[in-house]
């Protein structure tokens, strides 16, 4: 799972990879420009309501992070709520709410966002307020404890009380010999109880520039106010240099790695697989959308692994394939399915190896190329109806090495997309020395 | 500092839910209501349903029944079989989905408006001609049986489950939703078939919709889809309850480093005058996310939790009040202290003048918010009639917010939280919850 969102209360759903309708038409059409300092602004105008969502996007995450410092990006991320010279320690969240606006903020690997969403005359407080913490962010020892803390509970609701998190950390960690990919987000729980203060400010004074962030803004605002905005309250914070994205690269893969743990407190086993994969940034980048095609054409009801795994007598009681076009480095297309009351781990994979071995020897469908289209295409459509969703895709695209033209081109390239495509991007990815298998299984019986 | 502060507070006055969205009543030749709004920026539509009954309605013993009957619903209607429904809403982009809760079973569909013709001709089958043909009965009824065995191992599943069990005793409330492995012994096809011809029909049934459609196209449609319903529902409504509490935390050990802690107490019916009082004043306690109390108190002061909040659930038969977080074994007899410090405090003091107009000022300025999407306010014009509002609530609601008065405030605080009698159920290895 590359995008893995930590958000203050909940995480966002995202928007996988796809977009828009007619082909020839833009998805989005945004209109972008650039601070003076170097800061992107793109803005998505929708005036059905007099309502605004306001993002500032970081290009950093916990990918970036040194060795020993994971969970550093995320930690930064609470503190980012803990006082400037003007908005006291956990004040940020309480002026939002007083002005009728939502405010929270995430941390992946790839990037760190910051958002409100609130009435349109609010903008302007809510961009003085949020442009304060990019350059002036103070919070104190006595603050930054107990936040800490507050993060370790986090970890626990999220990852420690949950044996399927926890599995999917080591997976993870297997997969990735070398990238930082394969850390959790919210780091590991000794390295979480020794960070500092002093670690995440260093952090921020490092990555926090202007130059290294993107205003992102969707909604009723017009382009001509939303510069002057801009101007006033980002546009005067100085560019800083700040360190170009190095991060350790994978070397050649050459063996399958296979996985089991046993927990306690799992009643039902459950298998997952991944296989490193090119991203639209990364890679073999050719084959990334072909990909995209490829996972919506496997996850279908009716498609060719639910048909094995999970209809009339398949083994499994769920199946489904997940793949992201939109990471920075190469991230995964993966599985996971979970078998029938009776059936056997070890038949759920082999099901699925031979979906995957058919498809290999096979190629796809011109029906299952249709309605892959024809889904993707729609989903461009639907993405338009709503605030947010337009937002998070400009900046992850953003944040992980594509453009605004990138994004708008998708429904292009999808409609592009041939059937040779999909079977050459699907032969380069499924190899199973760049793969790891894991099974989670309950304590035996004694 | 002061001087922002201050320039947001005088701000908040001018926050208004400006520019709602204009509801049309349509009453379709078949006699249906249908509230709409229309919404030409993207050609789709959005449109929800809802039929009043859901899980509170399956028979004892058949607990889950009301799930896996609506699921079932999109799994083979008419001449189509499973895998032919299923391929005919992917061929069009069609979303087409069933939900089930305690009291109203849904239905929401997502259309482009190119297809929308074939949209409401599936839905049209699936409510009308769901065949509950054996193999996808088996697959649902083998999917519930594997989820049920998770649920053994889910710490909030079995924190909810007992909560249900203590709270509401024998009434339909206390019983799962969800299929159990004995449940799901006892439901079979024409369990499933009796329960949605019951429930499915026109009395029960409210329907909103947003989109790109003029109103008598849109009255057809929904004439030709939900016209072919039956008059008359017949499913049981439970009867009304109140919940009870407890004067002991009740503890189901678990062997997870963080402990899950549920409360609650009777709340506040959706009716009841204090209604729109009892919702500021849960605002500024703990339903006020990151600006709330508990989360000032428990969170931001002392780091002891990572979520902590309270809601007000205004379900048919019953209302409630309740609050939940999840701390570190270690700290769960410190973390609920502090929570019951705090509803007591909201008792004895009430709230400041400054969280009074904070609260309001969130409540009036973000109700936009909801409205961002066609969906959304589908959903929205589905609810408002269910609870028996008028059109106008969406333009009324700010009023009736900046109504509650301080002294509406205290006589509702005095009548939620006056208690230490809360039903309390701890999931983990907790510590210091005394005798």
């Amino acid at each position: 799972m590359r995008n893995r969102l930590i958000a203050v209360l909940s995480a966002a759903v995202l928007w996988l990879a796809g977009a828009p309708g007619d082909s020839r038409a833009q998805v989005f059409n945004p209109t972008q420009f650039m601070l003076g300092n170097g800061m992107q602004v793109v803005l998505i105008e929708d005036h059905r309501a007099p309502v605004v969502h306001h993002m500032v996007w970081y290009r950093v995450g916990a990918a970036d992070e040194a060795p020993g410092v994971s969970g550093v990006a995320h930690y930064l991320e609470h503190l980012m709520f803990k006082g400037t010279p003007s908005v006291p320690p956990g004040e940020f969240s309480k002026i939002v709410s007083r002005e009728g606006g939502r405010d929270n903020a995430f941390t992946s690997s790839d990037y760190t966002g910051y958002f409100q969403t609130i009435a349109r005359d609010r903008l302007e407080l809510v961009m003085r307020m949020e442009a304060e913490r990019m350059s002036q962010l103070n919070p104190r020892a006595a603050d930054a404890k107990p936040e800490l803390q507050v993060v370790m509970e986090e970890r626990l609701s999220r990852t420690d009380n949950n044996p399927g998190a926890l599995f999917g950390e080591q997976l993870d960690a297997a997969q990735y010999l070398s990238h930082p990919y394969g850390r959790p987000v919210i780091g590991w729980p000794a390295e979480i109880q020794r960070l500092t203060l002093d670690d995440a400010m260093t952090f921020y004074r490092t990555h926090y520039a202007p130059n290294n962030a993107i205003l992102i803004v969707a909604g009723d605002v017009r382009p001509a106010e939303l510069k002057a905005l801009a101007e006033k309250y980002y546009g005067m914070i100085p560019m800083r240099p700040v360190p170009p994205r190095f991060r350790p690269q994978e070397p050649n893969q050459l063996a399958a790695r296979r996985l089991s743990m046993t927990d306690g407190r799992v009643t039902q086993p459950s298998m997952r697989r991944t296989y490193l994969a090119p991203s639209r940034s990364a890679g073999e980048k050719q084959h990334a959308v072909p990909l995209a095609v490829l996972a919506e054409i496997l996850n279908a009801p009716t498609g060719r692994l639910h048909k094995a795994l999970v209809r009339g007598d398949g083994p499994a009681v769920s199946a489904g394939a997940w793949y992201s076009s939109l990471s920075l480095d190469p991230g995964t297309f993966g599985f996971s399915a979970s078998p029938k009351r009776g059936r056997k781990l070890e038949e759920v994979e082999a099901a699925l190896d031979r979906v995957i071995a058919d498809l290999l020897s096979d190629g796809i469908g011109d029906d299952e190329m249709r309605r892959a289209r024809t889904g993707m295409q729609a989903e461009t459509v639907f993405a338009r109806d709503g605030l947010s969703g337009a937002a998070r895709i400009f900046g992850v695209a953003l944040t992980t090495g594509l453009t605004v033209e990138d994004v708008e081109a998708w429904p292009r390239l999808v409609d592009a997309v041939t059937r040779d495509q999909v079977l050459a991007a699907a032969r380069y990815v499924f190899d199973l020395r760049r793969s790891v298998t894991g099974y989670l299984l309950p304590k035996e019986q004694s | 500092m002061r001087r922002i502060l201050l320039a947001v507070l005088l701000l908040c006055a001018a926050v208004s839910a400006e520019a709602a969205p204009k509801i049309e009543r349509i009453k379709t030749p078949l006699g249906l209501e249908v509230w709409f709004v229309r919404e030409p920026a993207i050609p789709m539509l959005a449109l929800q349903a809802t039929w009043r009954g859901g899980s509170s309605s399956d028979p004892l013993g058949q607990e889950g029944l009301a799930q896996l009957a609506t699921g079932l619903l999109t799994e083979g209607a008419g001449d189509l079989s499973d895998d032919d429904y299923q391929t005919a809403l992917q061929e069009a982009a069609i979303a087409v989905d069933f939900s089930t809760e305690r009291d109203y079973t849904t239905v929401t569909l997502r259309t482009l408006s190119q297809h929308r013709n074939r949209a409401f001709e599936l839905l049209k089958l699936a409510l009308t001609a769901p065949r509950f043909d054996d193999e996808p009965v088996q697959r649902i009824k083998a999917q519930a049986r594997v989820a049920y065995e998770r649920s053994r191992a889910s710490p909030n599943a079995l924190a909810g489950e007992r909560f249900a069990q203590l709270a509401y005793g024998d009434h339909p409330y206390g019983r799962r939703s969800s299929a159990s492995a004995d449940s799901l012994e006892r439901i079979d096809r024409a369990a499933m078939a009796g329960f949605t011809r019951d429930l499915l029909a026109r009395s029960n049934l409210v329907i909103g919709a947003v989109g790109d459609i003029a109103p008598d196209d849109l009255a057809r449609l929904v004439d030709a889809s939900f016209g072919a319903l039956p008059a008359q529902a017949k499913v049981a409504l439970p009867a009304q309850v109140t919940p009870k509490t407890a004067a002991q935390p009740v503890v189901i050990p678990f062997p997870n480093p963080q402990s899950i802690v549920i409360f609650g107490a009777p709340g506040i019916a959706r009716e009841d005058p204090d209604w729109y009082a009892a919702t500021v004043l849960n605002q500024v306690l703990g339903g006020g996310g990151m600006a709330s109390r508990l989360f000032e108190e428990v969170r931001e002061k002392r780091g002891l939790v990572y979520s902590v909040g309270t809601q007000l659930s205004p379900y048919k038969a019953a209302s409630l009040l309740s609050g939940s977080l999840a701390t570190s074994n270690a700290q769960v007899g410190d973390a609920l202290r502090l929570v019951r410090a705090e509803l007591l405090r909201v008792a004895r003091d009430g709230i400041t003048d400054t969280e009074l107009a904070s609260a309001k000022s969130f409540m009036t300025g973000s109700f936009p918010l909801r409205l961002s999407s066609n969906a959304a306010i589908a959903g929205m014009l589905v609810a408002i009639q269910n609870t028996g509002l008028p059109p106008d609530y969406i333009d009324a609601y700010p009023g009736l917010i900046n109504g509650v008065t301080q002294a509406d405030i205290r006589r509702v605080a005095q009548r939620l939280f006056a208690r230490d009698d809360y039903l309390v159920v701890v999931v983990g290895q907790p510590a210091g919850l005394g005798g």
